[in-house]
């Protein structure tokens, strides 16, 4: 076991002594010598001591006949397992289980005392919401199963663990509403993890990559979240879910573009507000998409679309500017991606000092020297800040991309090159598919009724049907809906109850 | 093979892309010269108004100082033609003459004088001066050289002064390709705004009205006026009638006109009738129903009278702008070609009954 191990000083090994009065040898008690081995990181010895060594020190271990049982029944954790192989207890060891191996015997007893540094489950950085649950996933599976489990208290919910990682075997659970989810993505889900021979999994995100669709692509075709609220929502309307030991962010497949937009709050809040802030989330996401291209398009190509006064003041910002529109563009945008990696790296006790000197003094100070024009500073902070509307991170990346792209087709062709990149993009997004669903369904293929959470989030009370892109076997999420009866209280009749009889008619 | 001929369609298509823009169309607006005025005097000049971008920077910061600071400059060229003085005036200038954003056609008026068609026969083949407005000036280049006093660049100055409401009823302009359109319709005359300057201001003064395409008059205020009447161009005139030694300040709110023509015997006549609203803004204390009746009665008569005079000049000048003669063709067009309007048009019996309803008296109903 040293030898498979080379822990060293890691690997505790503790001898002893086990008294054994059987029941079939009635020659007296038996000595039996024991160790139990664990590794000191990854086990909380006390409860080895509790659980293991104390039973079997503390007296005779009685027994009927066999030893094996009688260690069973004298051992009080509930996780006790047994093996038989040495491969197998190797694993239980690295997995933070502690082992007992008697002498001739040929079981071997493992126990889960696992001791891993927790934290707690705070609310994910990047999915804060003001109203509504605070919890968010921590990087041990146990918890974060524990924490949907608390979400979904049905029988139907299903969780099926599989070891992923040649070198490291990495626990991977998969989740999925039984009767909900449709069965053919189940089984899509898990043939592609399974499929999955990767050696380690650190992060979730890494299955993320080798079980898409297209593999290729610029758009990320999951959802990720760190919100066990989100992941209930998503499981109970057929999605499923796939977490990693060891990483927050869980998988939640098929995703389409539309929820990579959707954020909790959309729910937390009635119709009009909703769909009011998602209708500007789409706007944030066209303007830091297309304005660089669009601005280029228009000054460079086509100045006669800008308003007269408009086109003046352009004119005056780019009078004596050293470089190409393009040039100054492009490179603004550049160095704007160059900030953002240098304040995301730096320390946030000085990232502020840094993100001040960035912004400020050095935007400030360029279109002071005549380097840069100001209208080119508005442009890009305009398009930078927009797409800070976008939920999700990687997509705010991805558009990133994207309007980079189109600035340079808007730099070849005007306005042209930029509906041309339009097409291309557009052309590439309604191939996609996230595990045989459309990326862009349900608007493209249109489903009657989708369009209600998508661009616009409709009252809860209209939303009653599961998202039927996603193939759900039960569609119904709300069965029947009566709007309230308005009560009518008059003032000064106190004391009796005023409040109209339910069998009144509606109105008043 | 169906990909084949798809591919190959696709690559054409994106090849034909190219010809239709690009990088060859970029041009840094650091490089274009952004005319928002042009101006031909006829007899081979013309002028072109640039903004100076530069100074305009100055302007548009704010503050003060540069206020008064002129942000643009002319350019001149002379040629043969449009052409050929657009081709010299480029060469005199570092930067592109770009024609986008023009927003003035100034006319001098020896030009109009002689005849417009040479001149708007090309232009018509410049699509940037079909949305332009345009406007007679004695001189286009002074015209074009006097800085306004609120906007830093004169094109831009006219501009707005055009689309203010209250210029618009007062005197009728339109954009170049109603003017194209005035040209080439039988029966129809165009008309321009005549932009005076006087110690070194713009202001409109009166209308130009032409036979053709030439000059045949200039309106004065009240006439411009009885032109607007006819064209329902009035918007929001301030009007005042005196009824009884007291003066109503009355403000237009719309008016209809409907143009019929007939024959008397073997000539045409024609009548105009003008449906006028407008309500009462001062004075503010009611007005009963027979002051009402009367106050109306005078509204109409004012309306006639400036209608009428205009009628009688235009009448003799040949010039027919409110398109009576369009209308005869449109009602009668067998016996047009019978007609002739030019020596018809003007002994052409023409009336204008006048009616108008007024609102706001305070009175209850």
């Amino acid at each position: 076991m040293k030898d498979r191990l080379q822990a060293g000083d890691e690997l505790t090994v503790r001898r002893f002594t086990v008294t054994f009065r059987g029941g079939e040898r009635p020659l007296g008690p038996q000595q039996r010598s024991a160790v139990v081995l664990y590794l000191r990181s990854l086990v909380n010895s006390e409860q080895v001591d509790r659980f293991m060594l104390l039973p079997l020190l503390a007296g005779e271990v009685p027994g009927q006949g066999n030893l094996e049982e009688a260690i069973a029944d004298r051992l009080p954790a509930s996780s006790l397992k047994r093996t038989a192989s040495l491969d197998s207890t190797v694993q239980a060891m690295l997995a933070g289980e502690a082992v007992l191996l008697i002498d001739d015997a040929e079981t071997i007893f493992h126990i889960a005392a696992q001791q891993v540094a927790k934290r707690s489950p705070d609310e994910p950085e990047a999915e804060r919401i003001i109203r509504g649950p605070k919890e968010g996933f921590i990087e041990e599976l146990d918890a974060n199963v524990g924490l949907i489990r608390r979400r979904l208290r049905t029988e139907t919910l299903r969780v099926t663990r599989l070891q992923i990682g040649r070198r490291s075997p990495t626990h991977v659970a998969l989740f999925y509403l039984d009767g909900v989810a449709n069965p053919q993505v189940i089984d899509t889900v898990r043939q592609r993890l399974g499929a999955v021979d990767l050696d380690t999994v650190p992060n979730s995100s890494l299955l993320q990559a080798l079980i898409q669709d297209s593999p290729w692509t610029l758009f990320p075709l999951m959802r990720i979240s760190e919100r066990p609220d989100t992941v209930t929502r998503e499981l109970s309307n057929g999605r499923i879910v796939i977490l990693a030991d060891g990483s927050p962010s869980a998988l939640l497949v098929p995703a389409t573009f539309w929820d990579l937009l959707k954020t909790e709050v959309d729910y937390a809040y009635g119709p009009w507000v909703a769909t009011f802030y998602r209708l500007v989330r789409f706007l944030g996401l066209l303007i830091g998409g297309t304005l660089p291209g669009l601005y280029i398009a228009l000054v460079s190509f086509h100045p006669e679309l800008i308003p007269n006064r408009l086109s003046l003041t352009i004119a005056a910002s780019r009078e004596g500017m050293p470089l190409a529109t393009l040039t100054e563009m492009g490179g603004m945008l550049l160095v704007f991606e160059i900030f953002r990696e240098a304040t995301l790296r730096t320390p946030p006790a000085i990232g502020q000092a840094v993100g001040v000197v960035a912004g400020f003094i050095l935007g400030q100070a360029a279109v002071a020297a005549g380097i840069i024009s100001d209208i080119m500073v508005v442009v890009v902070a305009l398009s930078a800040i927009s797409l800070k509307v976008v939920p999700d991170f990687e997509m705010v990346m991805v558009v990133r991309i994207i309007s980079f792209g189109g600035l340079i087709s808007s730099a070849l062709f005007g306005l042209f090159g930029l509906g041309l990149w339009g097409i291309v993009l557009g052309t590439h997004l309604v191939s996609l598919k996230s595990f045989g669903v459309p990326f862009l369904s349900p608007l493209a293929p249109s489903q009657s009724g989708g369009w209600l959470d998508v661009v616009i989030r409709a009252p809860l009370f209209l939303l009653r049907k599961r998202p039927a892109h996603l193939g759900p076997q039960d569609p119904t999420r709300l069965g029947s809906y009566d709007q309230p009866e308005p009560h009518r209280i008059r003032p000064g009749a106190e004391g009796r109850n005023t409040a109209k009889q339910p069998d009144g008619k509606k109105g008043g | 093979m169906v990909t084949d001929r798809r591919q190959v369609l696709t690559i054409m298509l994106l090849l034909l892309a190219i010809a239709l823009t690009g990088c060859w169309d970029n041009r840094d607006p650091r490089n274009r010269a952004f005319v928002t005025a042009l101006g031909d005097d006829g007899l081979l000049e013309v002028t072109f108004q640039i903004p100076a971008a530069g100074q305009l920077r100055g302007s548009a910061g704010g503050g003060g100082g540069k206020q008064n600071q002129v942000a643009f400059t002319t350019v001149t060229g002379r040629g043969e033609n449009f052409a050929e003085g657009f081709a010299r005036a480029q060469a005199s200038v570092s930067r592109e003459l770009y024609l986008g954003q023009m927003n003035l056609l100034v006319f001098g008026r020896r030009l109009v004088a002689k005849g417009l068609q040479p001149l708007t026969l090309e232009l018509a083949r410049t699509p940037e001066a079909v949305t332009c407005f345009y406007a007679m000036a004695d001189r286009a280049k002074e015209a074009l050289a006097t800085a306004p006093s609120v906007e830093p660049v004169p094109g831009v100055y006219i501009r707005s002064f055009f689309e203010s409401v209250e210029v618009r009823g007062r005197f009728l302009q339109t954009r170049m390709w109603k003017l194209y359109r005035g040209l080439i319709t039988p029966g129809r005359d165009p008309f321009m705004p005549v932009m005076e300057t006087t110690g070194g201001a713009t202001r409109l003064a009166g209308t130009a009205v032409l036979r053709g395409d030439r000059l045949a008059a200039v309106l004065d205020e009240e006439e411009s006026r009885g032109l607007a009447w006819l064209l329902t161009g009035t918007r929001r005139e301030a009007l005042t009638v005196k009824v009884g030694g007291r003066a109503y300040a009355l403000r237009h709110i719309e008016s209809r006109v409907t143009t019929r023509v007939h024959w008397e015997g073997n000539r045409p006549a024609a009548r105009a009738y003008v449906r006028i609203t407008a309500e009462v803004s001062a004075p503010w204390s009611h007005l009963d129903s027979e002051t009402l009746n009367r106050v109306e009665a005078a509204l109409s008569n004012h309306v006639q009278e400036e209608a009428g005079t205009f009628l009688k000049r235009a009448q003799r000048a040949g010039s027919d702008p409110v398109g009576f003669g369009a209308r005869l063709l449109d009602a009668d067009p067998w016996r047009w070609p019978q007609v002739n309007w030019d020596r018809e048009y003007p002994r052409l019996h023409l009336d204008v009954a006048a009616r108008s309803h007024i609102y706001g008296t305070g009175m209850r109903k």
